[in-house]
């Protein structure tokens, strides 16, 4: 797990899941506009064994690298109560794969790539409806 | 509009324009021992809309007239609860986004397999069946409220609180003993056989969902 961005441990952090390094870095610069710690994983395996915690305020999570088993991720969010604070990005968008993710609560479902200001927007609108939960506390 | 002659069996309302999936989609339903009803549009569907008639909306969404999206927009301004499922064989991830944030139940492209639309459909029709329970159910816990003085419901509200007698009498000012018979009556015109029982039917209120 790399910290990017230290701030108050009371601030609801930003999530990234994501296994593609190139998009990894393109995301520590755009979200460096946001006022918000973010914390990144590699992979959702990662994501679920350090997460308890962390005062969750959205996931980005890298949906390309869901596989056909996407929905025990999406139930294990669903269960930690995070599905409404998670944003789904998908280079390989597909509508079967958005609609099950959105029937399982999550927030969003985004077809990459997205102009910078509406995947703005939507993180912090994201974290705007989601009321911040402290993981260890859910789970 | 074409209809299979049932009360309050759950129905299958298609909503198609063209005419020869409406056919196909109403033998399929038949097949499978499914009441339907078919309409050539969104109009003529809102036109014949029943809010107490139990099943799915199975809604396409190119549409001359008003869309498919545009009536997922009425309904919900109608407080619908029937489930949506909508076809469509142009669709793109933002619009099946979309459809589901807005409330619809499922979405599926054309062509689709006969089974998969049938299961989407079982499922929503259940779902329909739970929901019209749950509503049941809080609308018969709204009539028990509604049975309440004022002052038994301020004494639920402090009961449900966690409150002991004795801190609701000094709230109120009056004796144990009024709290008491205040609280046995609001136990009998509530219908609760426990203190547990009485919260979750408040609590049911308070979080609807």
């Amino acid at each position: 797990m790399h910290k990017n961005i230290s701030s108050s441990q009371h601030d609801a952090v930003v999530c990234v899941i994501q296994a593609n390094p190139i998009v990894q870095k393109q995301l520590d610069v755009l979200l460096a506009y946001l006022d918000s710690p973010i914390l990144s994983f590699k992979s959702s395996e990662q994501f679920l064994q350090l997460c308890a915690g962390i005062n969750v305020g959205c996931i980005l999570l890298d949906g390309d690298q869901l596989g056909d088993d996407s929905h025990c991720l999406l139930d294990e969010l669903s269960r930690m109560g995070l599905s409404r604070a998670t944003i789904i990005m998908a280079q390989h968008a597909n509508i079967d794969a958005a609609v099950k993710a959105l029937q399982s609560g999550i927030a969003d479902y985004l077809e990459m790539p997205q102009p910078d200001r509406v995947l703005l927007a939507k993180i912090c609108q994201v974290m705007g409806d989601f009321r911040s939960v402290d993981v260890g506390k859910k789970s | 509009m074409k209809k299979d002659n049932t009360a309050d069996k759950p129905t299958v309302f298609v909503v198609d324009d063209d005419e020869p999936v409406r056919d196909s989609l109403r033998m399929l339903m038949r097949s499978v021992g499914l009441n339907a009803e078919t309409f050539s549009g969104a109009a003529e569907f809102l036109a014949a809309y029943d809010p107490d008639h139990p099943g799915c909306l199975v809604l396409d969404i190119r549409m001359p007239g008003m869309s498919g999206m545009e009536l997922q927009d009425k309904l919900n301004e109608m407080h619908a609860i029937l489930p949506i499922i909508f076809i469509t064989g142009h669709g793109d991830v933002p619009m099946a986004v979309k459809a589901i944030q807005y409330g619809a139940a499922d979405f599926i492209q054309k062509p689709f397999r006969d089974q998969d639309l049938l299961d989407r459909i079982n499922k929503a029709i259940e779902q329909d069946a739970s929901n019209r329970a749950q509503l049941l159910e809080t609308r018969d816990i709204e009539e028990r409220l509604s049975n309440l003085t004022p002052r038994e419901k301020e004494v639920l509200e402090l009961i449900v609180d966690g409150r002991p007698n004795k801190v609701i009498a000094a709230d109120l000012e009056v004796s144990q003993r009024t709290v008491e018979i205040h609280r046995a009556r609001v136990m009998d015109k509530m219908r609760a056989s426990s203190l547990a029982h009485l919260v979750r039917m408040v609590m049911r209120l308070r979080n609807p969902s």
